[in-house]
């Protein structure tokens, strides 16, 4: 047959069509043969990354055939990025975990029924909190989306110990504007006339529908200035690239301020009425002038006074964005640089303000009262977060993801679950993430052979993947600004292809061989009922369009007050505070200001470099890499490759195209290098991707290097991130490839 | 019979490729073929650098020398323009790959030269195909040249365009926005 | 061993298996078993297809010289030169047909004709080019002299529109500037001749050699080194040929085409390019030849096994060069200096192999016919060789 790649002629639905479609099947036909399928259309969200883009999925005769963006989900709108349609088509993938499985030696495993996975696991799981108490168990995942789950068994048991990713991720950024705003904004792209996006590749981590706000914002005039070390992909659409020696943004921020401040800049009423802390922040920062921060961070002082003027002059319609993952768990001071990201935000006046920051619409969903109430008494987090003595200042629920083994070794931890979450690579120092298998049980509820289920897990029980399972709605939010709330489905459109289960069946399962048989004693669809109640959409609607916007409640460029017209936001004055609460305890100055880098490349060593990392736009760090989809990008456009630039390169008698080792006191690696004028000479840069050490998933496995392997876990004292771009190593020509 | 055209906006590319992945899934393309790709251009020299992007794809001459080139008209042109290949005729000589100056043209497993078709079935129904529905940045737009109304003309008027390797002679029917 | 024909149906036999396995491969894996990409889609294949039709040219060429053109001294050759015609024609034939993604649509070349298309006119010419030759050959067989020598001229006449055709696929390619203009037609044709005196004088010694120790006398020697002598024009010839091609490449910088032949001069082609294309194919068999005694069969013998394996690394320096520099659709993009190319063992084999058929075929034709020819009645001004007044007596 000549047409292998037209697969719907092998199914069988199509007997008469095919009958009528010559040997070959020329392109005209195309159509006509498209024409008579049976193609489903189903509404449901992507799960390419985190941010949870309503799409459709076309089902021809029962297989996936493609995706494409919901119309009305905001963050889509019709538009989806690369992963967005490689991790659909990946349904179909290698690597997935075919059904429950027990571990019978390092990296082997055999399957196991689930009734009988079911059964050990909750025989160990009650022997263990006998043992040793509930507060053992430690629920570990990448965010959010299990908690619904975890919950009610969190609860029974009496575990405090409900940890996500988050902190090698972004907790600096949501602690600091947990503390200082109440909550988060988001940047309204589409109204702004100036947008800083500094350490925030929004054309890397995107939101397509936020692209889509920036570029048409862009071609209305706005101005949008890119301060990164590397030439991000957001760069390539700004007016103004300025590189910045890594771990100094705070310098820049704090003299940005300065020159608000310093020229009388900043929107006074404003900060007047909306702002607490004020003069102590000046009073602290006084000396931060852009002459001090151009020796810290390389930008000429007329560079950055051009800048904060430019940003005062279009205020409120400008705001740097708030950001995630960029420079908020990359140093010793991320926190406070986030700090600085509400401040200068705040100095421009523009929170709650069309083109500068406004709220996301709110939802109130319903909630589904369970029957199994019965709470046990929770002991300390294992973590230590938000404890007196210990991570004070550490949002408890997020949590410290990376220190897991030291909590096994202490003894606080016994158990753990984790949910969708692969600490072994996209946490610091595998080695270490290795030794969570010490705990006396580890679940692993993955998708996929990742390597933490792979070289840590006694029982790998697979989720259903997500075009598989249906799920609660969700209130879509956050990243960009929308007027009007919506809520999101995400739906079943395959039949699974394995013997896996959804979450929700799997904590059913395992609960009831504990001896809990109420916990779960409900479906989605009894939750879902419970909770479209009071937002007027019956599950059915919902079903049917997958994303519907709400026409109540939309939200208004008002700050919040309360019935004294008094600032109202969740924060101790109710204002924008300038100093932290929180970050007063211990002697700690809640008030940011300069705190250097914990390590800096020696300038005089032709071969050191800070590294650091970032998202490629076709890769969720390193969810997708085992994704052939996603890889053929990769290996077409030179993915895995380390940037260096040119005159470092030459320096060091380095060409583009060479393998180059890459060397910290943790690990030495060789990948080859791409030689760019497009990157910051004291750094080079990876992309977060790659690295994949499981030999079950034949596609990541040993593709490129990851900056984990670089890193020891340490934990930065505010937010408790990972610090991950506090290390210097040594780049030096050869190494095998 | 309309006369389609494609406007790229290469300046709002940013290089997430979901054009390629798009029309891959949407053709049920083989692993190995791409029917659309990216071009990467550095220029200046840092801290004063920046990166270009060009989206590639077959570009649908009014001179197509692939056609010219074939020896069975495998490759054809349609009267709206698309130039379209019957995959029966076709003996698998490669002379069009050697004969297209864009690189357009990629073999798959049944060792047929294949390309970028232009959804005819979507241009015909007034959508967009993949590789432009699903690009967030709106890089892509294709209409109809031989309708003053369209909205491609329309941005046509607003803006200077150039065309890639216009000095073979093959007159492409894609137009790339000229920015300074 | 040269001159035991057992050891050349061996060597045949050898090289046909080695084939076999090749074309099985490239049949069942296709392109992936070859060296070519979507960026150099022309891969070896192409250029063992052009060594054999450029082969076949020229034999044709050269035994013009005798019966179509009356040079005496050539026209014993006659039979030899186009039964080796049709075989290197039809092994040309087979390696291209493995070339080609489905072989068998070439029906629509019938049904469906563009003839705008150079590969069209390749496929009607060829195949005229072909069906000519057969009918030479058989009344060469039947010593039909004035039928021969009007299918000979018929011949002549569509050898050189097949073969210049040839160069014509590659000159129409305008998006390869290393190809494109009127060169390569005329440089195929020329560089024929080459290979066709080259060849000839190979066989020719060699068959003089297996035919006297089976106690047949086979006119040898004399057009052994009269075959020398041509050699040294065609050479001459080619080497004119190469200068020209080289220095116009230099001079001008044109894109692709300076390329091209900097990727032979000082890139990842020049060894092949010095040691074999110029040393194997140019330099030494002429040094062989015009040194003295140069015209001894032994040494043209050696030159032309020089000049033929110079010759064929000259068409893939010729396929490749042209190939190999990235085209720039956009001008200043990140590309390599040079796309990759290979030639896999399944290609080496496909073309050992139509070596091995070209030898077993033409063995198989000495034992099937009488390959000497009749001297021709009218104008013997020249005496006939002693071999034919042997044979005649015989």
């Amino acid at each position: 047959m000549k047409m292998k790649r037209r697969s719907f002629l092998k199914a069988g639905a199509v007997t008469a069509a095919a009958a009528a479609i010559p040997f070959k099947l020329s392109i005209s036909d195309f159509k006509e043969a498209a024409e008579n399928e049976d193609v489903k259309r189903i509404a449901t969200t992507c799960n390419g990354c985190a941010s949870m883009c309503g799409i459709y999925a076309y089902m021809k005769n029962g297989r996936l055939w493609r995706v494409e963006g919901h119309p009305v989900h905001l963050k889509s709108k019709g538009r989806l990025c690369a992963r967005g349609h490689g991790m659909a088509a990946d349904l179909y993938g290698k690597g997935r975990v075919p059904g429950p499985m027990k571990k019978i030696s390092e990296g082997e495993f055999e399957p196991i029924s689930w009734d009988q996975a079911f059964k050990e696991i909750g025989e160990k799981l009650n022997k263990i909190n006998e043992e040793h108490g509930g507060n053992s168990f430690l629920w570990l995942e990448h965010g959010v989306r299990g908690k619904r789950y975890a919950d009610p068994l969190l609860d029974r048991i009496g575990s405090s110990n409900y940890i996500t990713h988050y902190s090698t991720c972004f907790s600096s950024k949501t602690n600091a504007w947990q503390q200082m705003v109440g909550g988060m904004l988001n940047g309204d792209h589409a109204h702004a006339k100036y947008m800083i996006f500094e350490g925030r590749n929004f054309a890397g981590g995107i939101i397509p529908n936020g692209m889509n706000q920036i570029t048409k914002a862009k071609e209305n005039g706005a101005k949008i200035v890119v301060i990164d070390p590397k030439y991000s992909e957001i760069a390539k659409i700004a007016d103004d690239w300025i590189p910045i020696r890594p771990g100094s943004d705070l310098a820049l921020r704090l003299a940005m301020a300065h020159v608000m401040i310093s020229e009388n800049l900043y929107d006074k009423a404003f900060v007047k009425k909306y702002v607490d802390g004020f003069d102590d922040y000046w009073h602290e920062n006084k000396d931060k002038t852009p002459e001090w921060a151009e020796e810290l961070t390389g930008i000429p002082a007329d560079k950055i006074r051009e800048i904060s003027r430019e940003f005062a002059a279009n205020a409120p319609e400008a705001f740097m964005e708030p950001g995630w993952h960029g420079l908020h768990c990359h140093y010793i001071n991320s926190t406070q640089t986030a700090q600085m990201g509400v401040i200068l935000n705040a100095l421009a006046g523009n929170f709650y303000k069309r083109g500068g920051l406004m709220p996301s619409a709110n939802v109130d969903f319903g909630e589904y009262l369970h029957k199994d109430i019965v709470e046990t008494e929770k002991g300390q987090r294992a973590d230590g977060a938000g404890i007196e003595g210990q991570y004070m200042t550490v949002e408890p629920g997020r949590g410290i993801s990376h220190t897991v083994p030291d909590m096994i070794a202490d003894g606080k931890i016994k158990s753990v679950f984790i949910y969708h979450f692969n600490p072994l690579r996209t946490a610091p120092d595998p080695e270490y993430q290795k030794k969570i298998k010490e705990a006396e049980l580890v679940v692993s509820i993955p998708v996929d052979w990742n390597e933490t289920s792979v070289y840590t897990a006694d029982y790998i029980l697979p989720e259903s993947y997500y075009l598989e399972r249906t799920e609660v709605p969700t209130a879509v939010s956050g990243h960009i600004s929308h007027d009007y709330p919506q809520i999101s489905i995400r739906q079943q459109a395959a039949e699974p292809l394995h013997d896996t289960k959804p979450l929700i069946d799997i904590m059913r399962g395992v609960t009831k061989a504990m001896g809990y048989n109420a916990l779960y004693d409900f479906t989605v669809d009894d939750e879902m009922k419970a909770m479209l109640e009071p937002v007027g959409v019956s599950p059915e609607q919902l079903k049917e369009a997958g994303t519907v916007e709400l026409q109540t409640s939309a939200v208004k460029p008002e700050f919040p007050v309360n019935m004294q017209g008094k600032p109202a936001l969740g924060t101790y004055t109710g204002k924008i505070q300038f100093s932290a609460e929180l970050f007063r305890i211990d002697g700690k100055k809640g008030i940011p200001t300069w705190i250097p880098p914990k390590v800096e490349p020696d300038r005089s060593k032709a071969d050191q470099f800070r590294l650091i990392h970032g998202k490629q736009p076709y890769h969720s760090h390193h969810v997708t890499s085992n994704n052939p989809h996603l890889v053929k990008i990769t290996e077409k456009y030179n993915g895995t490759a380390v940037w260096m630039n040119s005159e470092r390169a030459e320096k060091l008698g380095i060409k583009d195209g060479d393998q180059v080792t890459i060397a910290s006191d943790l690990a030495t690696k060789s990948i080859p290098v791409k030689v760019t004028e497009l990157i910051h000479p004291e750094c080079v840069w990876i992309s977060s991707a790659y690295g994949g050490f499981s030999d079950k998933l034949q596609t990541s496995y040993n593709l490129g290097v990851n900056y984990n392997d670089f890193i020891p876990a340490m934990v930065e004292p505010y937010s408790g991130t990972t610090m991950s771009q506090e290390v210097v190593v040594t780049v030096s020509k050869g190494g095998e490839a | 019979m309309a006369r389609y055209g494609l406007l790229i906006d290469a300046s709002k590319c940013t290089g997430c490729h979901a054009c390629s992945i798009a029309c891959s899934m949407y053709n049920e393309l083989e692993e190995e073929v791409t029917y659309n790709r990216l071009e990467f251009i550095e220029r200046g020299k840092y801290p004063n650098a920046v990166m270009e992007i060009v989206p590639l794809q077959c570009m649908h001459c009014d001179n197509p020398p692939c056609a010219t080139v074939c020896p069975t008209n495998a490759t054809f042109k349609r009267e709206d323009g698309i130039v379209s290949i019957d995959e029966n005729k076709c003996i698998g000589c490669k002379y069009c790959m050697t004969a297209c100056p864009y690189d357009a043209r990629q073999l798959n497993e049944s060792r047929i030269p294949e390309k970028c078709r232009w959804c005819p079935e979507m241009l015909e129904a007034g959508k967009q195909p993949a590789c432009s529905s699903t690009c967030m940045n709106e890089v892509r737009l294709f209409g109809k040249l031989d309708d003053p109304d369209s909205e491609i003309n329309k941005k046509m008027a607003q803006h200077e365009v150039s065309q890639l390797v216009t000095e073979k002679g093959t007159k492409p029917r894609i137009y790339y926005i000229k920015r300074k | 061993m040269l001159t035991n024909h057992k050891f050349w149906y061996a060597v045949s036999g050898a090289l046909i298996l080695f084939g076999a396995a090749g074309a099985l491969n490239i049949i069942i894996h296709g392109e992936h078993s070859m060296g070519t990409s979507n960026y150099v889609p022309w891969g070896a294949l192409i250029a063992g297809y052009v060594f054999f039709v450029v082969s076949s040219t020229g034999l044709s060429l050269v035994a013009a010289l005798g019966h179509v053109f009356h040079m005496k001294r050539f026209e014993p050759l006659a039979k030899r030169a186009v039964l080796g015609s049709i075989i290197t024609l039809l092994m040309g034939f087979i390696v291209i047909g493995l070339e080609l993604g489905s072989p068998f649509s070439m029906i629509h070349i019938l049904f469906s004709p563009n003839f705008q298309s150079a590969i069209f006119w390749m496929g009607l010419l060829y195949g005229i080019y072909l069906v000519l030759l057969v009918f030479e050959f058989i009344f060469l067989l039947k010593d039909d002299h004035k039928k021969s020598r009007l299918f000979g001229i018929l011949v002549l006449i569509s050898a050189i529109a097949a073969h210049s055709n040839l160069g014509a696929v590659f000159g129409f390619l305008v998006a390869r500037s290393y190809w494109t203009g009127p060169y390569m037609s005329i440089y195929f044709i020329l560089s024929a001749l080459l290979s066709g005196a080259a060849l000839l004088a190979f066989m020719y010694f060699l068959v003089s050699k297996v035919k006297r120790t089976e106690d047949m006398q086979v006119e040898g020697s004399h057009i052994v080194s009269h075959l020398g002598k041509l050699m040294v024009l065609f050479l001459s010839i080619t080497v004119f040929f190469t200068v020209w091609k080289i220095l116009t490449g230099v001079y001008g910088a044109v894109p692709g085409k300076h390329d091209g032949i900097m990727a032979l001069l000082a890139g990842p082609l020049s060894f092949q390019f010095y040691f074999f294309e110029l040393g194997f194919g140019m330099i030494i068999p002429l040094l062989i030849l015009t040194l003295p005694g140069g015209f001894k069969p032994a040494r043209v013998f050696a030159a032309a096994a020089f000049a033929l394996v110079g010759i064929f690394v000259m068409r893939i320096d010729l396929v490749f060069a042209g190939q190999m520099i990235p085209l720039e659709p956009v001008k200043g993009a990140l590309l390599p200096q040079f796309r990759d190319w290979t030639i896999t063992w399944a290609e080496w084999g496909v073309m050992a192999g139509a070596i091995g058929g070209a030898v077993l075929l033409y063995l198989m034709g000495e034992r099937k016919w009488n390959l000497e020819t009749a001297p021709h009645e009218e104008g013997e001004d020249e005496k006939a060789p002693v071999s034919v007044q042997l044979a005649k007596k015989a």
